[in-house]
């Protein structure tokens, strides 16, 4: 495990949910696995914490939920996003990188 | 009234922590499933998984509570909007004065129209869009990459690696 792991940024998770599936429908063991895949351990992504995540968007109609089978023949939940949550992420998406843009300009001028 | 809503709420919160408490051991269970594939014991794996997890008392009652808060509005607007419906249509039919008979078609409406959109929101949040087009950290992505494929965390952290 890395010792200069970053902690999430609020509303940073939102994000990587809503990007993990904008690929395909995922239980939230799927999504967990793929963050910690995509982010190579990076940042501190506590699995737990995803699901409180989901409800929240699940709540505000970013994503939908329904129970199907896993690969392993047993009941999951699987998450997909819908139209709202596809918005959402475009939004958040330019959101991130325009602070991002900000940031590194004051980073580069001091 | 109130014993019968209550009942509904009661039932529909044991529904809700049920599937709470299935899906969050799914997710403990394939995750100690993977390391026992990887040669570590039984015992061993379920710890980790665990650990990994976090603090799997203060999930669950979060995600009951965030669920529990969402389906109970809809239960209690269902139920208002309905009643009105119903009681709209018994006015309708059993009234012979013309006012009354419009209050019964005012009540009429609000319920079927209260239905309707309760409907039309739980159904929006359902609309799915198409899969597939869209890849992580490839092409199409609304994260934008530079020209070195690097996302803009990347691009800060190996700014601050430069130093």
């Amino acid at each position: 495990m890395r010792a200069n792991r970053t902690d999430l940024m609020q509303g940073t998770l939102e994000l990587l949910i809503l990007k993990t599936l904008s690929r395909e429908q995922m239980h939230g063991y799927g999504i967990a696995q793929r963050i910690h895949q995509a982010v190579d351990d990076l940042l501190k992504v506590e699995d737990g914490s995803l699901y409180p995540a989901l409800y929240r968007m699940e709540e505000r109609g970013w994503i939908a939920s329904e129970w199907g089978v896993s690969e392993n023949n047993r009941r999951a939940k699987f998450y997909k996003l819908t139209k709202t949550g596809r918005k959402q992420l475009a939004d958040q998406s330019m959101n991130w990188e325009r602070i991002s843009r900000a940031v590194m300009r004051v980073l580069e001028a001091t | 009234m109130k014993n019968f809503l209550e009942l509904i709420s009661r039932s529909r919160k044991a529904s809700i922590e049920n599937e709470v408490h299935e899906e969050l051991q799914f997710h403990i269970d394939t995750q100690a499933s993977d390391y026992t594939s990887l040669g570590i014991t039984p015992e061993e794996s379920r710890v980790l998984a665990e650990a990994r997890f976090g603090d799997v008392e203060r999930i669950r009652s979060e995600c009951i509570r965030i669920s529990t808060r969402n389906t109970l509005l809809t239960w209690v607007l269902t139920f208002v909007f309905l009643m009105s419906l119903v009681v709209g249509l018994l006015v309708r039919a059993l009234s012979t004065e013309v006012n009354v008979t419009r209050v019964g078609t005012v009540m009429t409406m609000i319920g079927g129209l209260g239905i309707l959109l309760v409907y039309a929101k739980r159904a929006g949040s359902m609309v799915l869009t198409q899969s597939g087009s869209v890849r992580l950290g490839l092409d199409n992505s609304p994260v934008s990459f530079d020209e070195q494929g690097r996302t803009p965390f990347e691009r800060v952290k190996s700014w601050q690696e430069g130093q």
